[in-house]
């Protein structure tokens, strides 16, 4: 039994411990079947999650909720750090967010999510004063282009592309340096994926090849990303035919007919490939079952709140319903 | 130098620092994750500290087997060892007990562990945890026997 793995034990039980509160199909069927928003928010209530003074808001109320598990990891693992490329994309989205809010006249950090690995007072202080040298690596330079791109193009979908971008090859790349299988894997499995959701909507909206060589990571290892680019202008059909050679061919088949469906397919395959850490006692991977867990259960909990805010038939909604992590 | 009251004497001390390692890593990493159980449900705690004291064993059974060798080489009493060939003898029967304690300690915490998610999830089957916990132990049990008859019978052997 390595050093390494052993020092685990506490941080994994702890987690094994808080996952019995994860909520369950049972829960989700209350969820679903709450006559209102007010009657659904008390069920999550009732379940241990914190809400905030306007229980309306539905995004703080998941940003607590994933800070709160996000804490747990902080607190236990022995080195936190190995998984912050879990919520690196939160950082990302922050610095998106926080630009457009201001060229738009709206408070900085009025859209920032949390959990995030950069501190979001000195993001808005940053952002605030113009002075993105304040951030650190790799942020400080990216927000300078971006806000450049921003001002002088107004081109958010090419601040968006220069973002997204980043975020995806500094993932895997973090991921990487964990030599963590199962994390390298996921993060593999999210980048690969959001590839083939570019290229497509890419073919889509008539983007040309310059465009989806900009947009896509070139660190994708199980699609390639010259082929993705090659469709762009293209068929559809060619494309397609290309991704059911791929290892995602079970979720690519939902694309020409429902890209969200391939959407809950990607989230799906992601809980599938965690099950098998839901027991083991020691080591890094139950805690990133537990955190990938506890974001599934989340994106569960914004759709059925979403849908309820805007009185969606339940039958709609329910399929939508993602793969719980038990 | 006498090289086999020295070699004599190294067998005993492993038997006893290796099991003793083992035995505290594994009683420490059981333990450690039965902190958070315990906090959730402190009612679990007797169920347990019958996994947290399992690891625990084979430190005891390093002792018994140290202390057997001492008996036997003249520091507790027996005949003092005198040569480097007997010395040898009793360090290598030591050997089965230092090595199998230790690891049988480590693989019987991570059964532990596994026993106390189980007692987290399903305290009615605690029973189960620690039953499968206790089948390492017979492989600790297998070493301390046969260290215990080969250190007993080194001092009639005639070389």
């Amino acid at each position: 039994m390595s050093q390494s793995i052993s020092k685990y034990a506490y941080s994994v039980s702890g987690a094994h411990v808080y996952e019995k509160s994860f909520l369950r199909k049972s829960d989700i069927d209350k969820l679903l079947t709450a006559p209102s928003y007010e009657a659904a928010v008390a069920v999550l209530s009732e379940h241990g999650w914190t809400m905030p003074d306007d229980s309306r808001d539905i995004g703080k109320i998941l940003d607590l909720e994933m800070t709160r598990a996000w804490s747990w990891i902080l607190e236990s693992a022995p080195d936190p750090t190995l998984f912050d490329c879990l919520i690196r994309k939160n950082d990302y989205h922050n610095l998106k967010a926080g630009i457009k809010s201001l060229l738009s006249d709206f408070d900085v950090d009025l859209h920032f999510i949390s959990p995030s690995t950069l501190d979001q007072t000195l993001l808005k202080e940053a952002i605030e004063t113009n002075h993105f040298d304040m951030l650190p690596s790799p942020f400080a330079k990216l927000a300078e282009e971006v806000y450049d791109v921003l001002v002088r193009t107004q081109d958010g979908q090419a601040a968006d592309v220069m973002v997204d971008r980043k975020c995806l090859d500094e993932i895997q790349m973090m991921a990487a340096k964990t030599k963590i299988p199962l994390l390298i894997e996921e993060m593999e499995l999210y980048t690969a994926t959001t590839n083939i959701k570019t290229a497509f909507r890419a073919i889509r909206t008539g983007k040309d090849s310059s465009w989806v060589e900009k947009a896509l990571t070139d660190r994708c290892t199980t699609v390639s990303r010259e082929k993705l680019i090659s469709f762009a202008g293209g068929k559809v059909d060619d494309l397609l035919n290309y991704l059911a050679t791929t290892p995602y061919s079970a979720g690519t088949k939902f694309l020409s007919s429902s890209p969200s469906e391939f959407e809950k397919w990607v989230d799906d395959e992601m809980v599938a490939r965690l099950l098998s850490t839901k027991n083991s006692p020691l080591g890094p991977e139950p805690l990133i079952g537990f955190y990938l867990g506890k974001e599934a259960e989340v994106k569960n909990a914004r759709i059925i709140l979403s849908a309820k805010q805007n009185n969606l038939p339940i039958e709609m909604v329910a399929s939508r319903v993602r793969r719980l992590y038990e | 130098m006498n090289w086999g009251m020295l070699l004599a004497l190294t067998g005993a001390g492993l038997a006893v620092t290796t099991n003793c390692i083992g035995s505290s890593k594994g009683v420490g990493m059981v333990a450690e994750a039965s902190s958070p159980v315990i906090a959730e449900d402190s009612s679990k705690f007797s169920k347990l500290l019958i996994l947290m004291l399992l690891p625990g064993s084979q430190g005891l059974y390093g002792l018994v087997i140290a202390i057997l060798t001492l008996t036997q080489i003249g520091i507790l009493g027996g005949n003092p060892v005198t040569s480097t060939s007997t010395g040898l003898l009793y360090l290598l029967a030591c050997l089965p007990m230092a090595i199998g304690g230790l690891i049988s300690a480590l693989f019987q915490a991570r059964v532990a562990l596994t026993g106390v998610n189980l007692i987290s999830k399903r305290p009615q089957d605690s029973g189960k945890a620690v039953t499968s916990a206790s089948l390492v132990e017979l492989y600790a049990l297998l070493s301390l026997v046969t260290s215990l008859l080969m250190v007993m019978n080194v001092g009639s052997l005639k070389l």
